[in-house]
């Protein structure tokens, strides 16, 4: 392959680093102040040096509890992520393989669910969780999580199942498959970097959620986000600073994520829905 | 009370200060007898504050006095008004008590439960309410005949300034905005540091809650008898030019004013950068602790807000109540906690633990009260004054879209994209419009 000239690699490298230092300034300069006293972080004139304190951290996880917030958040997302790969698979594989009108239709219907704002919805979940009996319950959440990410979910799926080939369902069934067994053994190990990504969007929806959090659950079983926006929006500087911490706890999990699936993440946006 | 007195009282309370805390009076809050409730849980939405997880801790007290829980729920200040409205308006039962800020009430009146009969059967007196505070509980955009919860978190402004600074330069708090802008000058003559700290950003209303006091102090209204837009009334546009003046004329404020928010305001002058900022008394703790600020407590004083000549000093005023959801099935215990929690001696008995910094008082006896006004240098004797003439927070439905309005046009005005005149006479048309629809 033919290199590109000295003074324009230069250019390219050059303007990727200043790239990467204006996108990550903000993240690491969060990290630095989430380590410092208030009085330091927004000092005027902006301190390079200052010291460094735990404080805010642990004040935030020991002695505020963060830690109920952080399991609430994994169960959460973890019933989300599971739940909604569980039937976005099974629906997505229907759907690419029905020939019919009405999935056309199902589609269509599901894109006009995802696009309506969050919002719109929760006067209606208050009224029938509350005749349930069933706010502030996990599953309440976790439902209404599924029910705003599925359409989402069975459309990025559906894209990837178009792309595997109807034959290799054929020669599953000729070599004795039942239609379960070729998608459980056949279609699914192909399908794996898209299920990643796909449920890689999901993990991130129910992770980064606040506004059904803060609406449906109490206290005890809120989720992060919305434990953290307590401390960054009260009349309290000091606790203005535990939502830093806060805010800094939360993205420390997604960059592991990140990091530990980056392959089947790449691969998976190259070859499926998301692709240009 | 004159200024020079209170000035006076705030030494003499200071002076007194090294006198032992005294403890409260028990709580006389008139309960019901025989504990009918007992057994009760109560579920409470509330802002996050720290007045109100002081209330929780003694939430004890209150569950042996009648056997009742109270369990609260918090909810970020910015999504609180989300919370309440989609609580309310879904008829939920799910709380029983909400917190309410003043300029939310009027779109959620018929939501709360009126308690004026239980107010008149429990003998509660509402008088200890300073005046704009219980306005902002009662129906009627204020001026109703139904109270619709009890007054419970309450701020008033105060102008805090640089002790140690005025009193090397020779200075005295300023009774006038003119003095303040003669005292800014001097300061920035003689030191580094910016006169006043002002904050024309755009953040939620926060550069309106100034203004008012120089809008009334000229004489002007936000609105007029017959509910119109009054605010490009000639008083009104020489209020506004004397507010944007202290930036764009005499430029006494820091750099950086036109975009600062109340938070960034406060940082200048904890920071050591400006000697003055006007704002909101809960800010005091945030200036004078070792953890937010780089001054030590000796160095920061405060006063009443500075005012036009032979006018008195003014406020704008941010005043929280809690009210029973009308859904609620357990109201009868709701209102035990609200007469419980309304008893002088609670709010008392935050403003004087000493593990808690809390200034916020609704109730005029506290605010008068001296070991409260020992402890906190006279700021609550300052806030009362100020109490008296504050004309009170605008109470209605069409307040927030208004707001977002004149905050959009101030900060229009302050950095250099129109008149005065002109976009106050503009913001007044749109108004007029909001207003009609």
């Amino acid at each position: 392959m033919k290199k590109n000239p000295l003074p324009l690699q230069m250019l390219i490298y050059g303007g990727l680093i200043v790239w990467l230092i204006i996108a990550s300034t903000p993240v690491l300069w969060t990290v630095v102040i989430s380590l410092r006293q208030y009085v330091d972080a927004f000092s005027i004139p902006l301190k390079w040096i200052a010291p460094i304190t735990l404080e805010n951290y642990t004040t935030l996880w020991i002695d505020k509890g963060f830690s109920r917030n952080f399991m609430n958040t994994l169960i959460v997302t973890f019933g989300t992520v599971t739940i909604s790969l569980t039937v976005g698979c099974l629906a997505g594989y229907a759907l690419s393989r029905y020939r019919g009108s009405l999935g056309f239709w199902l589609l269509i219907i599901a894109l006009v669910f995802r696009s309506l704002p969050h919002s719109t919805l929760l006067p209606s979940f208050y009224v029938i969780f509350d005749a349930l009996g069933v706010r502030n319950e996990y599953f309440s959440l976790i439902l209404v999580l599924v029910a705003i990410n599925q359409p989402f979910t069975i459309w990025m799926l559906r894209s990837f199942f178009v792309n595997i080939p109807q034959e290799l369902d054929e020669a599953a069934l000729v070599d004795g498959c039942s239609r379960l067994q070729a998608f459980r053994k056949v279609i699914i190990p192909v399908m794996w970097p898209g299920v990643i990504t796909t449920g890689l969007f999901s993990f991130l929806l129910a992770y980064n959620d606040f506004l059904l959090s803060i609406s449906l659950v109490n206290a005890a079983k809120q989720t992060m986000p919305a434990a953290i926006s307590n401390a960054i929006f009260a009349e309290s500087e000091l606790l203005l600073m535990q939502g830093v911490a806060g805010a800094v706890s939360i993205t420390i999990p997604l960059i592991i994520l990140v990091v530990l699936f980056q392959r089947q993440i790449v691969s998976g946006l190259t070859q499926g829905a998301v692709k240009g | 009370m004159q200024r020079r007195d209170l000035i006076a009282s705030s030494a003499a309370f200071a002076a007194a200060s090294s006198l032992p805390s005294v403890s409260w009076a028990q709580s006389k809050a008139p309960l019901k007898p025989g504990k009918p409730y007992a057994g009760t849980e109560l579920n409470l939405l509330s802002v996050v504050a720290p007045q109100f997880s002081a209330h929780e801790r003694k939430l004890a007290e209150f569950e042996v006095l009648t056997g009742i829980k109270v369990k609260y729920q918090y909810v970020p200040f910015a999504s609180t008004r989300e919370k309440l409205t989609a609580e309310l308006v879904a008829q939920s039962a799910q709380y029983d008590m909400l917190s309410v800020m003043d300029v939310w009430g009027p779109s959620l009146y018929n939501l709360f439960e009126p308690i004026n009969n239980q107010i008149a059967e429990k003998k509660i007196d509402m008088t200890r309410y300073a005046g704009p505070h219980l306005r902002a509980a009662r129906d009627g955009n204020g001026n109703g005949k139904n109270i619709l919860g009890m007054p419970i978190r309450g701020h008033v402004q105060l102008m805090f300034y640089r002790k140690d600074i005025f009193d090397k330069l020779n200075l005295k708090a300023p009774n006038t905005w003119d003095e303040m802008i003669d005292q800014g000058k001097i300061i920035q003559g003689k030191t580094d540091l910016s006169g006043v700290a002002m904050y024309y950003g755009k953040t939620a209303g926060q550069n309106l809650m100034i203004w008012f006091n120089y809008l009334w102090g000229r004489g002007g209204d936000l609105l007029d008898a017959k509910g119109q837009p009054a605010f490009n009334s000639p008083a009104a546009i020489a209020a506004t030019q004397d507010y944007v003046d202290l930036l764009l004329k005499h430029k006494i404020c820091p750099p950086g004013s036109a975009t600062f928010n109340e938070t960034d305001a406060v940082n200048s002058v904890a920071q050591g950068k400006s000697a003055m900022v006007p704002v909101w008394w809960w800010r005091y703790a945030g200036l004078t602790d070792a953890k937010t600020s780089t001054l030590k407590p000796e160095q920061v004083a405060y006063a009443p807000l500075p005012s036009f000549p032979g006018k008195e000093s003014t406020t704008y005023t941010n005043s929280w109540f809690y009210g029973i959801n009308k859904n609620s099935k357990k109201k009868e215990a709701a209102m035990e906690f609200l007469a419980w929690l309304g008893d002088p001696s609670v709010e008392l008995s935050v403003l004087l633990d000493r593990s808690l910094n809390e200034v916020v008082a609704v109730q005029t006896a506290n605010m008068l009260n001296q070991d409260v006004n020992v402890r906190f240098k006279a700021m609550h004797l300052f806030g009362a004054q100020a109490l008296r003439g504050a004309k009170g927070t605008p109470l209605f439905s069409q307040w927030p879209q208004v707001s977002d309005l004149l905050e959009a046009t101030i900060n229009d005005v302050v950095s250099g994209r129109a008149q005065v005149k002109p976009a106050m006479d503009e913001a007044a048309n749109r108004a007029r419009k909001i207003l009609r629809a």
